[in-house]
């Protein structure tokens, strides 16, 4: 069977587009984009771009720079770059040197479990490499907590270099142990495609390579520890394979930098007539609301609204800004936000929304449930793994990333004071998963009148999370009565 | 017993209701292209246990795995009971 070139996007994403052109289906721009007239238009391209979206490190230039003229370098610069732009993620109140210190004693720790996972391939670190990355940062934290002084501080640098790295690690030391993949890609290629070219996918078998993983981190201020990458193997099987591909991967990329530019201005003028027409944000509705002046209930609705919209379209400017990075480094990356507001169930949304965070849960909480727990029972495997993936490990993701509140508040409050996004998370879990079983028993019957197939389904995903977005509060300083407070005034109690 | 046409048949049922009903030959990326999902790669995997008996709790899952027919067809070959 012929290997045909893979395609970016699923079909449903090959729609024309009229806003931006479709430059990358044009051979003539292709061909020029190789040139190197062509390779430096479109970096002076991507240096406005970025420049408009905030970005506006020149490294992030150079590094681009580097990958456009010499791609066969690409894996190194990216390392370079991906540990330079390490320690910018360190969150907290921390000086430069503690920010260092904290990013090079996180990377001691990872390559020490690295090398456990290499020379015991059979041991507990090699088997379960999630928990044993999670028991260390827990270790850590704890640890910081109880030392005395500059120990403490030190320890903190620790736990805040291992918070931004944390998943990442986990990746690596997931690919690491996993058996070598040489023998099943073999057999796949000879038995199917005899004409592939052997291309042995094992340089993440090596630790350094790893690193390039960390490029995902360039807008620093803006970057998230969610690896955009997902895992070494499949960032080397996302890379472009030939000059051409190239070209119109980082075409591709230059497009989503002019679309999350065109999504910022909408956001702009959505957040200015919001503010002019005297509608709230949420957060201050639900502290209005507390404090017994509540907006009108129209106005709680309004502000309820405006959070959904707000949230969804500022994931999308800076999730298609860092897809967009990755693409022009030549890296056939999916778009983090894909039409959310076109899903008609509430997986579907949660798939749309934040890509690559639910491929993050999937991978670490969702799938290792899933396939080892409730196997006779299906509806339950599915819930269980769902509450798993979206009620546990969603707030574990959050709790690891702004882990400095428990330096701040203590251990005490900082986990009692959770209680309100455990709520967000739950119920959250609990939409998804029944929202799963709905669409895995009950395909969409497709003779149904438009109304009933798209417009009755995306009202009530859009409404399913405009209510949970009510809990989704990180302050850990707000109680849980206010939130259900502001339910009420919804409702049109209590005015 | 190995079905090529039965698992071609289940992943043609899956892209068709999101409405994709391109062309797909063997080796087509389909998860890394975004055209099969977390939840298509569930039911895939439900398709494999009762059918080839396959326990995916013995070792690392790995999303890849699925990503194309062919892929799928060398799972099959590899971790089938029968054929182990």
């Amino acid at each position: 069977m012929a290997t045909q070139t893979l395609s970016l996007q699923a079909p449903a994403q090959r729609a024309p587009q009229t806003l931006i052109p479709r430059i990358e289906t044009d051979a003539r721009v292709v061909s020029f984009a190789q040139t190197a007239a062509g390779k430096l238009a479109m970096l002076a391209c991507a240096a406005v771009l970025f420049y408009f979206r905030g970005v506006r490190d020149p490294v992030v230039i150079l590094v681009l720079a580097g990958i456009f003229f010499l791609p066969r370098h690409t894996w190194t610069l990216m390392t370079i770059s991906g540990i330079y732009w390490m320690p910018s993620m360190v969150k907290g109140n921390f000086n430069l040197n503690q920010r260092i210190m904290g990013t090079a004693l996180a990377v001691a720790v990872a390559v020490l479990l690295w090398m456990m996972v290499q020379r015991w391939p059979k041991g507990w670190v090699a088997r379960s490499p999630r928990l044993s990355l999670l028991g260390v940062f827990g270790a850590a934290v704890m640890a910081a907590q109880v030392a005395p002084g500059a120990s403490s501080s030190v320890l903190w640098s620790l736990v805040a270099g291992l918070s931004a790295c944390l998943w990442i690690f986990s990746f690596a030391l997931m690919d690491r142990a996993l058996p070598d993949r040489a023998p099943a890609d073999r057999a796949c290629a000879m038995a199917y495609q005899p004409e592939a070219p052997s291309r042995p996918n094992t340089a993440w078998r090596t630790l350094w390579p790893n690193a390039a993983m960390f490029f995902s981190f360039f807008p620093t201020v803006f970057a998230s520890t969610t690896p955009f990458f997902k895992r070494p193997s499949t960032m080397r099987r996302m890379e472009a394979k030939n000059p051409e591909e190239r070209a119109i991967v980082q075409l591709k990329g230059l497009k989503l930098l002019a679309w999350s530019i065109l999504l910022s201005l909408v956001w702009a003028i959505l957040d200015t007539a919001s503010g002019a027409i005297g509608v709230p944000k949420l957060t201050d509705a639900i502290a209005a609301s507390t404090a017994h002046h509540p907006p009108a209930w129209y106005l709680c609705w309004a502000s309820l609204l405006n959070g959904f919209f707000d949230s969804a379209l500022r994931l999308a400017i800076w999730g298609n800004t860092v897809v967009a990075g990755c693409r022009l480094a030549g890296f056939r990356l999916l778009r983090n936000s894909y039409r959310p507001l076109e899903a008609r169930t509430i997986v579907d949304f949660w798939n749309r929304y934040y890509y690559y965070f639910k491929e993050l849960v999937a991978d670490f909480f969702f799938y290792p449930v899933y396939m080892r727990c409730f196997k006779k029972h299906p509806r339950v495997r599915m819930l269980f793994a769902t509450w798993m993936a979206v009620g546990l490990g969603v707030p574990l993701f959050h709790f690891v990333r702004d882990i400095d509140v428990v330096r701040q508040l203590g251990l005490w409050r900082a986990v009692t004071g959770y209680h309100v996004f455990m709520c967000y998370a739950t119920l959250l879990s609990i939409g998804i998963g029944i929202s799963q079983i709905r669409k895995v028993s009950a395909p969409r019957d497709l003779q149904k009148s438009f109304l009933r197939t798209h417009v009755l389904p995306i009202s009530g995903v859009i409404l399913f999370f405009c209510f949970v977005q009510v809990f989704d509060d990180l302050r850990r300083t707000v109680p849980i009565r206010e939130h259900l407070l502001f339910l009420t005034r919804l409702a049109g109690w209590s005015t | 017993m190995i079905d090529p046409d039965a698992v071609r048949e289940l992943v043609g049922s899956l892209l068709r209701q999101k409405d994709d009903t391109g062309p797909f030959a063997d080796s087509d990326s389909l998860v890394s292209s975004g055209r099969l999902d977390s939840i298509d790669i569930l039911q895939i995997v439900v398709f494999l246990e009762s059918n080839y008996g396959i326990d995916f709790a013995d070792q690392q899952f790995d999303q890849e795995d699925f990503d194309s027919i062919a892929r799928i067809l060398t799972l099959i070959e590899l971790r089938a009971p029968a054929r182990k």
